[in-house]
């Protein structure tokens, strides 16, 4: 196996050195040593240092994943505590670099500790999470709020 | 602090995570959401994503003692043991009414499951329920709280829903059409039923039955996953084999039978053909 290295350069201009098989799990990555093959220092625009850090420490768990019954509850442990490492902003963060780096099971993983953490908020607070801007007018916002009632009521209490 | 944007897809990527009732609520975030929430690929998606929901339809049966009506009081609940959905329905029946009972329907995921009781689980869809019971065919959509009464078959000569062991009806998803579909079988193509003919001396000769006829119902889903039943249609295909209809099992798309010969044969949803 090759020990070669590559250097992974941030937007913010944070270097890290890491072994090309870690890096390779960024596709993004795979693709530019596919392409060609004599690269060893990558510049990552879109992602800062302190991001970028948080993803290799992903790859670098993940590097060989073994097909064992142990070693994958092994894993499924560490992506839990490594999750519960971060508030919902910083979430955002990590999942737009997965998306932007190309890092499937990050994205995946990501992806469903967003939508754990989002799944009770109120709409309001989706706004403020996402950015985005309510463009109802009133009156469309209460004829929407009538076609979903359901969804707003507090129904879920478990039952003995 | 400033938020950030995120690009569509992997707000599609997010919100195929959350469930049913969520993303109901998340409708009132904004106009483009909205639409997201409800463009065909993102529900698929979303659909699919969903496959692991389990639900536990319970069924309590009471028969009221004046007009033989029966009243059953459903509730289904999910995997914390939430209750989601509670409903009552009356149903008309001609028997003589019993003593109440309840009656557990069990656990059911994915597979296709057979109670001999009063009611007939078809099988669980993504987050729909659907199963026979006296009152005909039933749609249950827990998370948007609805129960449809499916409209009964059209063409069938019979159908007793009284013995709904004796119904056999198809539930079913095809991916490529993202539409539900129910059939409903003929029930004397059973094996057990197929006329035998006596031929010489101690030889039964099955009687093959080369054409299967049978009637197709499609639910769509539509704007905001609503679901859109469509009417009957009845359906001629030729089928050279000699089906045990109730051994029916269904996965992706497909059901599969055994036939009297130990073949198992496929139908496809999607082609609506053996």
């Amino acid at each position: 196996m090759s020990s070669n290295k590559i250097v992974l350069t941030s937007s913010d201009g944070e270097s890290f050195e890491v072994e090309e098989v870690v890096a390779r799990k960024l596709q993004i990555v795979g693709h530019m040593l596919e392409d060609d093959c004599v690269i060893n220092e990558i510049p990552l625009q879109n992602v800062t240092g302190d991001i970028l850090s948080m993803v290799i420490e992903y790859c670098k768990t993940h590097v060989d994943e073994e097909e064992s019954e142990e070693a994958q509850t092994k894993l499924k442990t560490w992506d839990e505590e490594f999750m519960k490492k971060f508030d919902i902003k910083t979430l955002l963060q990590i999942i737009l670099a997965a998306n932007y780096l190309n890092v499937k099971g990050l994205l995946d993983l990501v992806s469903q500790t967003i939508a754990d953490t989002i799944k009770d908020y109120t709409p309001e607070q989706i706004r403020e999470v996402f950015g985005v801007e309510n463009d109802y007018t009133e009156e469309e916002e209460a004829e929407v709020r009538k076609e979903n009632a359901w969804a707003f009521d507090e129904a879920d209490t478990p039952k003995p | 602090m400033n938020s950030v944007s995120l690009p569509s897809d992997v707000v599609m990527e997010i919100m195929s995570r959350v469930p049913g009732k969520s993303l109901a609520r998340f409708r009132l975030v904004s106009k483009q959401f909205r639409s997201l929430l409800s463009d065909p690929c993102f529900l698929r998606l979303h659909h699919s994503r969903s496959r692991d929901s389990l639900f536990t339809l319970r069924a309590l049966r009471k028969e009221l003692s004046n007009f033989y009506k029966l009243r059953y009081k459903f509730s289904v609940t999910n995997k914390a043991n939430c209750v989601i959905h509670e409903f009552k329905e009356d149903f008309s029946t001609h028997k003589r009414p019993k003593a109440n009972g309840l009656l557990p329907i069990g656990k059911f995921t994915e597979d296709y499951r057979t109670h001999k009781s009063s009611i007939r689980m078809l099988s669980s869809h993504h987050q729909l329920l659907c199963f026979v019971c006296e009152g005909g065919i039933h749609l249950c959509d827990p998370l948007n709280k609805e129960l449809r009464n499916l409209p009964n078959p059209t063409f069938s000569r019979c159908c007793n829903f009284n013995k709904p062991g004796e119904c056999l009806v198809s539930f079913g998803f095809v991916d490529a059409t993202m539409q539900y579909k129910v059939i409903k079988w003929p029930h004397d193509l059973d094996e057990n039923r197929t006329r035998r003919l006596p031929a010489s001396g101690l030889i039964t000769v099955w009687k093959k039955v080369n054409e299967l006829k049978f009637e197709v119902l499609n639910i769509d889903i539509v704007e905001d996953g609503r679901l859109k039943v469509s009417p009957w249609r009845l359906r001629r295909r030729l089928c050279p084999y000699l089906l045990q209809l109730s051994s029916q099992v269904h996965v992706n798309g497909y059901i599969y039978w055994t036939t009297s010969d130990f073949q198992i044969v496929s139908f496809s949803l999607q082609d609506e053909h053996p």
